[in-house]
């Protein structure tokens, strides 16, 4: 079977905001939300640190991180769980969607997802331009969306655009089920956290965090799965495995 | 003149005053479904609602509704499941305030809904695994209950006074007879049911891990402690209102006795249950005497000091005087003290889910409100939330559709046990002659 | 179009300053630019378009390190979505956050339309005093447009010249148009504008190797991933550089190199290191002094380097401090070769030649007492040692002996400096110190070997076609030498300005005030862009340029990737905009050179290619990308073009500043002293970061990004700010003796106290007060000749009580969190 997830590097990620912004233009995410928020874990503020400035030429105690936050899709996604209508679903490839032509707005989705991962369109959806950038059809008012790991594309054996877009190389989409794809690889090959993990969401996006991985170079649109071997350089073979 | 008082209409006719009060109500109905009609054109972006605080008024209203529907009904059928008699009075009375409660409270759920339109999916496409599915099941049927129960109370007395309402129905022994039977079947239903309709609606909150205090499992009990406390609160101030204002009499010391009651209720919901749910964490956190009483006590919202005290610890304290607890202005004060403290508790189990977010790092979470071009700030790190004028007059308009029912119940239905009547404490057959 | 004409053009020329003209918010506006009404949307707005859709591949190239090839997606006829598209050589892939939100920009509501006019301006009575934010525009046709412009220029070089007419050109696009306008230009005889901008460090460094103008080459980026050292020396690479070549930096940091930043400021790219060298601003050189300190101390200096590629042996003498040359020791000696003592002879230093020359002790040649350029060196850098600076610069000395370390013994690496070096008045002695610096550690020539901060990358070499050798091009004029020149003629009169590719009143030039009161003095100011900016508020006629898709073009790939790009025309120029070619031939045919200009800019486009043997024109143009082979990957593996041929490490005719002379690289600061004359009166250091949400002025209508970062912040302290009694979120006012601004305060621990920063890029309409570059000067170095951005005084407060901030805080509906709850029917 299959089952997507993404691994995020954020020892690579430079919190540039591409992943954020291409989300919006290749979802026809509406102007004032985002599905993919580019979170700066530090100060209070964007690209901010925590704590404090070195003083008298000692080395301080600053410390930032960037942390690109979308749906994490769930294994045991509390969404799904409590979409009263079945409006939100699990697809067979592990991707969390939701049926836009169902789903009536009660937000209880909202109220259940642990990482704010979910939007709701209170307003008429606003997009500049008007007639919208992105492949996929427009929600309308009154529903709740989310990030869909672009299952659009993922259906046409392409890569989910915040993923190629990333410029750093810092993210990594594939087949968690398959045990020789490059996501799996790097869940197995280096330390990785999934947020919240307390709340046995069990979540399928992976943060890399203390060593660097390589990255995967986005040379082409392709998922993996689509792409021949030797077109993938610089992926690490799985060190010794199932240390995670 | 005579006939409609002996039959226990508590209102024969509306006079001037009576009018005016349907006026009022009439006019809060008008707007709210003019609030509701702007709300459906523009979208809920006419709340104080966004992504970072997706719930608000109107389902801080539904948990208070839902609640306050408790009390009657269990007044009116616990002592009748005892095979007790007490508080006969206050049954007709009890069963009109449920209902018109659990009304008001499913309407709330209509303006919360982005796509009301698409509300019969909750019968096309259910999830069962959704404690919202097993809601509004159980609203429904708890509705349904409530206006059976009533016509069951009632529809000999209907019969005797030759009303429609008693869909032919006649006043015989006999089927006053089967009915107090059927009395006591239903209250043996009707108890379950509520408990049921209030733990469920405590699991909508107490099964998401995602959102703070809400995952405990306390909440489902503390839901049926408030609405004891506000039901039964709500139904003492009703009570005491339709004294003063109609012909509905209450007894003064069922009255007093239901006002000890309260403090009971009071002193397990305030005291035990805030005690359960605080001390363990506090005692395994620090063991000093004051790093407890601390984390009891500091770093809390308004909301809880308002529940707390103002609708916990004052009306107890009233309450617990004996010189002051047998006076009825007390008893109306306390239980409009606690129907209001449920009310913030309500607010705070909302606010608690939605104040801080788990994920709160910068910019934080995208709200979702009105783009005005370039320069708009759309993000917010934690939940906030103020009520819109639009929120406030559409759950007006609702709570007086609940006034309302309970005003035309009074005209329509014998809400007062008619004096010397037999009581209809289900004694299971056995006759009593007081 | 009819009525959606009546619509774009009431936009544009309601001109009733900018920020009215512009308005905010940009929905409703493509129905009205492109589909003229019909293929409107339906009501719901967007169905997928799978299957339908064209891709045309293009390039993006602002004034970035990107030159970005991409794909632009395209549907009925509208532009759509951006993506990245990978060049011939796939790993230099790439696209930033603004590249991929193009399609906001090429339907914004700024973009020029028409050709217009001040309407209170005629050739006769310029009303020069006219412009400004209250300035109104007039349509009118390209011929007139053009009839105006040329004959002004006529009547002006008939009465003051013709290098009475300066053309400037700034940074706004990397094609090749820049080439024919310098062209139009020298056959006119105009004054060309010379760069006065991000030369400072690279002026330093060249003095040393005979390389670099801005930057000095760096190895192509693929090659970073060898170096086992990075010092990012006053760069936020992953902001300001390499937000689309971060890849590279990150595979070097994978592969084990050791990333330092010298930075004032934790920045994103601070936070990736491994070391991080706070130091205070303007401090630069006293740290890298002192790391040369501990590499003279350790001896890990590389000894054949710096026998074999630079002058380190070479004899400087006692008495004159000039360096000893191979005329004054033998008599067929040169005079441009110097001296080294070689098995204790003296011998001639020939380039790149090997020799057990001795590196460091004092010699008597002749009679006459020398020292080696080393031991110059050597105890010029004992006076800085790590415990003598570290109070001064702020870093603790054992790091700045960790950093040494690091580059001089992991093997190869380097200095990645930056321009922001450079916008501190005498920034060039950095450039001096750090090109010695990598001479000490051997750190040419090599893979992995890095010098700048950003790749050399490649660029179109055509030959003689901006300076035609036939004629006597007119003179050139560097940037900060404007004021002078149009207000006092010095050192000659400018009395009209074209200007291309520029945001030179918004953005490009410093001390706003200052070029406002010089501009009073031009009779006629043309400006061509593609936006409404603050500089197009102040011309008197106004060129429409279309959008990028919109144009053709060959773009090089300069201090990028070693490719060139074709840029195709995704769709035809919307409205009545052109291209600056048409123009440009335009002018040139009403002037008289029109024969010497292709009739269309593809043929100029050939024509230019055909000059370049690297490339093909048709390659070019099929392939959307050619990689030119002939740019090295590694740089500097040639002799040194200096007088030597090698690295002078002592520069014996080294010019001096304030009485200071640069044999050696010799700390000398401007505002940043700590006792400079203003520090009490303008206590905190104000600079403008370069930040990843612009490129300059660019990209400032995106709505995607300004939803993300929307308006000018002071980065401050907090300290600082609670000093002053300044609260998070509370609009300042920042001030000195040349003018104000008024921003939000942003608390922000990254920022050294006594440093505060707003991003550069940000157009007038976006400040409450007042402007950035009302507070920056544009008082240079003699030697540097470099806008200094970066040293500039400023003292904050709270903002005055009656600031009307409501541009931001009102109606801007926030939802419940904001400020004035709305209580419905918004
Ligand atoms: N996204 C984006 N990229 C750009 C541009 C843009 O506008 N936006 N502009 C492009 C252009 S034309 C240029 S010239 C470059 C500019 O690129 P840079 O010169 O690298 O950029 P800056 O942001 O000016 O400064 C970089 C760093 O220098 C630090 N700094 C300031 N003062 C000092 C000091 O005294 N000592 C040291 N050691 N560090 C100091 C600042 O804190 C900042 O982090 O960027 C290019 N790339
Ligand atoms: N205070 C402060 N000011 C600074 C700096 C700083 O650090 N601090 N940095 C300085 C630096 S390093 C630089 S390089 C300059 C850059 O300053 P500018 O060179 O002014 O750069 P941009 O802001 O990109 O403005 C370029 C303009 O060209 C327009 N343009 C784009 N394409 C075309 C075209 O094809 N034809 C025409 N006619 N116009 C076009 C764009 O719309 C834009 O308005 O800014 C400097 N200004
Ligand atoms: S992250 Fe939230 S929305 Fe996504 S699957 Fe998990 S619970 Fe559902
Ligand atoms: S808002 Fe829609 S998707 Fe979410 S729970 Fe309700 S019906 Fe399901
Ligand atoms: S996978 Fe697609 S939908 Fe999800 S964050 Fe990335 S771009 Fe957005
Ligand atoms: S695109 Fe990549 S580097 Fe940029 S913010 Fe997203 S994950 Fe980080
Ligand atoms: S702005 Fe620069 S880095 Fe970004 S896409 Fe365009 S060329 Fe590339
Ligand atoms: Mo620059």
């Amino acid at each position: 079977m299959t089952n997507y997830g993404l691994v995020i590097d954020q020892e690579r990620c430079i919190g540039c905001q591409a992943c954020a912004v291409s989300c919006k233009q290749e979802n026809n995410v509406p102007m004032g939300q985002f599905w993919n928020r580019v979170l700066t874990e530090g100060g209070d503020k964007l690209d901010t640190p925590a704590g404090g400035y070195p003083e008298d030429g000692d080395d301080g105690t600053l410390d930032m991180h960037y942390q690109p936050t979308a749906c994490q899709h769930c294994e045991n996604a509390p969404c799904v769980k409590v979409c009263p209508v079945n409006a939100t679903y699990t697809r067979d490839d592990g991707i969390v969607e939701i049926d836009y032509d169902k789903c009536i707005g009660c937000r209880y989705c909202m109220a259940a997802c642990p990482y704010n991962a979910r939007v709701f369109n209170w307003d008429e959806p606003e997009h500049v331009p008007e007639e919208g950038t992105g492949d996929v059809e427009a929600r309308p008012q009154g529903v709740v969306e989310k990030c869909t790991f672009c299952s659009h594309r993922v259906d046409e054996g392409l890569d989910p655009a915040c993923v190629v877009n990333c410029p750093a190389d810092a993210r990594i989409f594939g087949d968690l089920d398959e045990e020789t794809s490059t996501v799996s690889k790097y869940v197995n090959n280096y330390e990785t956290d999934r947020l919240l993990e307390d709340r046995g969401t069990d979540p399928k996006t992976y943060y890399i965090r203390g060593e660097m991985s390589p990255g995967r170079p986005q040379t082409s649109d392709k998922l993996e799965s689509e792409l021949d071997d030797d077109a993938m350089p610089g992926v690490p073979a799985a060190k010794s495995g199932g240390d995670d | 003149m005579a006939s409609t008082e002996s039959s226990g209409i508590a209102v024969p006719a509306f006079g001037r005053k009576g009018k005016l009060w349907l006026g009022l109500l009439g006019a809060l109905i008008v707007a709210g479904l003019a609030a509701w009609g702007y709300q459906l054109t523009t979208g809920l972006i006419a709340t104080g609602m966004r992504n970072v605080f997706s719930w608000g008024l109107y389902i801080m209203m539904f948990v208070l509704f839902v609640g306050l529907s408790a009390g009657g009904l269990i007044i009116s059928s616990a002592p009748k499941f005892f095979h007790s008699h007490r508080y006969e009075g206050f049954a007709r009375l009890g069963v009109l305030v449920s209902l018109a409660c659990i009304t008001v409270a499913g309407l709330l759920i209509l303006p919360d809904i982005g796509r009301p339109e698409r509300l019969y999916q909750f019968v096309t496409s259910p999830d069962f695994r959704s404690p919202m599915v097993w809601d509004f099941g159980i609203v429904l049927l708890y509705g349904a209950l409530n206006l059976w129960y009533l016509w069951l109370l009632t529809r000999r007395d209907l019969a005797a006074a030759g009303s429609r309402l008693a869909f032919g129905r006649e006043d015989t022994e006999a089927g006053r007879e089967r009915d107090r039977k059927l009395m006591f079947w239903t209250a043996t239903v009707a108890l379950p049911t509520a408990v049921a309709l209030h733990s469920v609606t405590g699991w909508i909150f107490a099964t998401q891990i995602g959102r703070g205090d809400w995952f405990s499992p306390l909440v489902a009990p503390v839901f049926i402690a408030k609405a004891l406390v506000s039901g039964l609160g709500l139904l003492l101030v009703v009570a005491v209102l339709a004294d003063r204002f109609t012909r509905f009499r209450v007894d003064r010391e069922e009255l007093a006795s239901l006002g000890k009651v309260l403090g009971i209720f009071l002193a397990f919901h305030v005291v035990y249950l805030l005690a359960a749910e605080r001390l363990p964490h506090a005692w395994a956190n620090h063991f000093e005497f004051w790093a407890i009483t601390g984390s009891f006590l500091i770093g809390e919202s308004a909301y809880f000091w308002l529940w707390t005290v103002v609708g916990g610890a004052l009306p107890l304290g009233l309450l617990a005087i004996p010189s002051l607890r047998k006076r009825v202005p007390v008893i109306v004060t306390a239980g409009a003290l606690a129907v209001v403290g449920t009310m913030f508790e309500g607010i705070r189990l909302v606010f608690t889910g939605y104040e801080v977010a788990n994920i709160d790092a910068a910019p934080g979470i995208s709200l979702g409100g009105t783009y005005a071009g370039v320069g708009t700030d759309i993000w917010a790190t934690a939940g906030s939330y103020t009520p819109t004028l639009v929120e406030v007059v559409v759950t007006l308009g609702i709570i007086a559709v609940g006034a309302l029912i309970v005003t035309v119940g009074m005209r329509y239905v014998p809400i007062q046990q008619p004096d010397g009547q037999r009581s209809y404490a289900t004694d299971g057959g056995h006759e009593d002659t007081t | 179009m009819g009525d959606s004409e009546d619509v774009g053009r009431r936009d544009v020329l309601k001109a009733g300053g900018a920020a009215a003209a512009l308005g905010l918010g940009g929905g409703g506006y493509l129905n009205a630019l492109a589909s003229g009404g019909d293929g409107a949307s339906t009501a719901t707005g967007l169905e997928s378009f799978v299957g339908q859709n064209e891709v045309t591949q293009t390039v993006c190239s602002p004034n970035c390190r990107g030159k970005c090839p991409i794909d632009v997606h395209v549907r009925d006829g509208q532009i759509k979505k951006i993506e990245p598209h990978p060049p011939e050589d796939e790993q230099y892939k790439r696209a930033c956050v603004l590249g991929l939100s193009h399609t906001q920009r090429v339907y914004d509501p700024t973009r020029l339309k028409y050709p217009m006019k001040r309407a209170d301006w005629s050739p006769d009575e310029p009303n020069p005093t006219g412009r400004g934010p209250e300035a109104e525009f007039e349509r009118i046709s390209w011929d007139e447009a053009l009839d105006l412009v040329a004959d002004k220029m006529q009547s002006l070089k008939s009465e003051y010249g013709a290098e009475s007419v300066l053309f400037h050109e700034g940074s706004g696009n990397y094609g090749q148009t820049g080439k024919s306008f310098k062209r139009l230009a020298s056959l006119f005889g105009a004054t060309q504008s010379a760069w006065g901008i991000d030369t400072n460090v690279g002026k330093g460094f060249n003095r040393i190797t005979g390389h670099g103008a801005f930057l000095p080459p760096t190895n192509e980026s693929e090659d970073w991933e060898n170096a086992n050292t990075i010092i990012v020396w006053g760069s936020d690479i992953f902001s300001s550089q390499f937000q689309m070549d971060a890849s590279k930096v990150l595979d070097a940091v994978e592969n084990g190199a050791k990333l330092v930043v010298v930075d004032p400021v934790y920045t994103t790219t601070a936070s990736k290191a491994d070391l991080w060298l706070p130091v205070k601003p303007g401090k630069d050189v006293y740290l890298i002094l002192a790391m040369m300190h501990t590499v003279f101390e350790e001896e890990t200096y590389d000894t054949d380097f710096l026998r074999s590629r630079t002058t380190a042996p070479a004899l400087v003498r006692t008495d004159t401090g000039e360096l000893l040359r191979a005329a004054d020791v033998s008599v067929d000696g040169r005079d441009d070769q110097v001296v080294a003592i070689e098995d204790g002879e003296p011998v001639a230093l020939e380039p790149e030649t090997e020799g057990d020359y001795a590196l460091f002790g004092e010699y008597t040649v002749d009679g006459v007492e020398c020292v080696t350029s080393l031991t110059k060196l050597r105890d010029h850098a004992a006076d800085h040692a790590p415990a003598a600076v570290a109070e001064k610069t702020g870093v603790d000395a054992d790091n700045i002996r960790t950093a040494a370390r690091w580059l001089a013994t992991r093997g190869p690496g380097g200095i990645a400096s930056s321009y922001a070096l450079g916008r501190y008045t005498h920034g060039h002695i950095f450039g001096q110190a750090y090109a010695i610096m990598l001479a000490m550690t051997g750190d040419y020539g090599n893979h992995g070997n890095i010098h700048a901060h950003h790749p050399g990358g490649t660029t179109l070499a055509a030959g003689d076609w901006a300076a035609p050798s036939d004629v006597d091009p007119g003179p050139s004029l560097i940037f900060p030498e404007y004021p002078d020149a149009m207000i006092d003629g010095d050192p000659h009169e400018i009395r009209a300005v074209y200007s291309i590719e520029s945001n030179m009143m918004g953005n490009q030039f410093p001390d706003r005030q200052r070029y406002q009161n010089a501009i009073e003095n031009l009779e006629m100011y043309v400006v061509a862009d593609m936006h409404h900016t603050d500089t197009v508020q102040q011309a008197d006629i106004v060129l429409p340029v279309p959008h990028w898709f919109e144009q053709e073009d060959i773009i090089s790939g300069w201090g990028s990737h070693p490719h060139l790009g074709y840029r195709h025309r995704v769709q035809e120029p919307l409205w009545e905009t052109r291209d600056d070619y048409e123009a440009i031939r335009g002018l040139a045919e009403r002037l008289g050179f029109g024969d010497r200009f292709p009739e269309t800019k593809r043929e100029m486009l050939r024509e230019l290619a055909s000059r370049d043997d690297a490339i093909d024109f048709e390659t070019l143009y099929e392939q959307g990308t050619q990689r030119k082979e002939t740019t090295p990957v590694v740089k500097y593996t040639d002799e040194f073009p200096t007088e030597t041929g090698r690295i002078e490490l002592y520069d014996d005719d080294a010019p001096s500043e304030e009485g200071v002379s640069f044999e050696l690289p010799r700390p000398l600061e401007d505002r940043t002293a700590d006792d400079h004359e203003q520090a009490d009166e303008y206590p905190l250091m104000f600079m403008q970061k370069h930040s990843r949400f612009r490129i300059h002025s660019q990209y400032e209508m995106v709505n995607w990004s300004r939803e993300i970062n929307p308006e000018p912040q002071l980065d401050i302290h907090p300290r600082d700010a609670k000093a002053r009694g300044i609260e998070d979120d509370e609009y300042v006012r920042v001030y000195n003796d040349r003018g104000e601004m008024v921003v939000k305060a942003k608390y922000n621990e990254a920022f050294q106290p006594g440093l505060v920063n707003t991003d550069q890029g940000w157009w007038a309409r976006d400040f409450v007060e007042g402007h950035l570059n009302d507070l920056t000067h544009n008082e240079t170095s003699d030697v540097g000749r470099c806008m200094a951005f970066y040293d500039v005084r400023v003292a904050v407060e709270p903002a005055p009580e009656d600031v009307d901030t409501s541009m931001y805080t009102e109606g801007n509906p926030k939802g419940s969190g904001a400020a004035t709850p709305h209580t419905g029917g918004d």
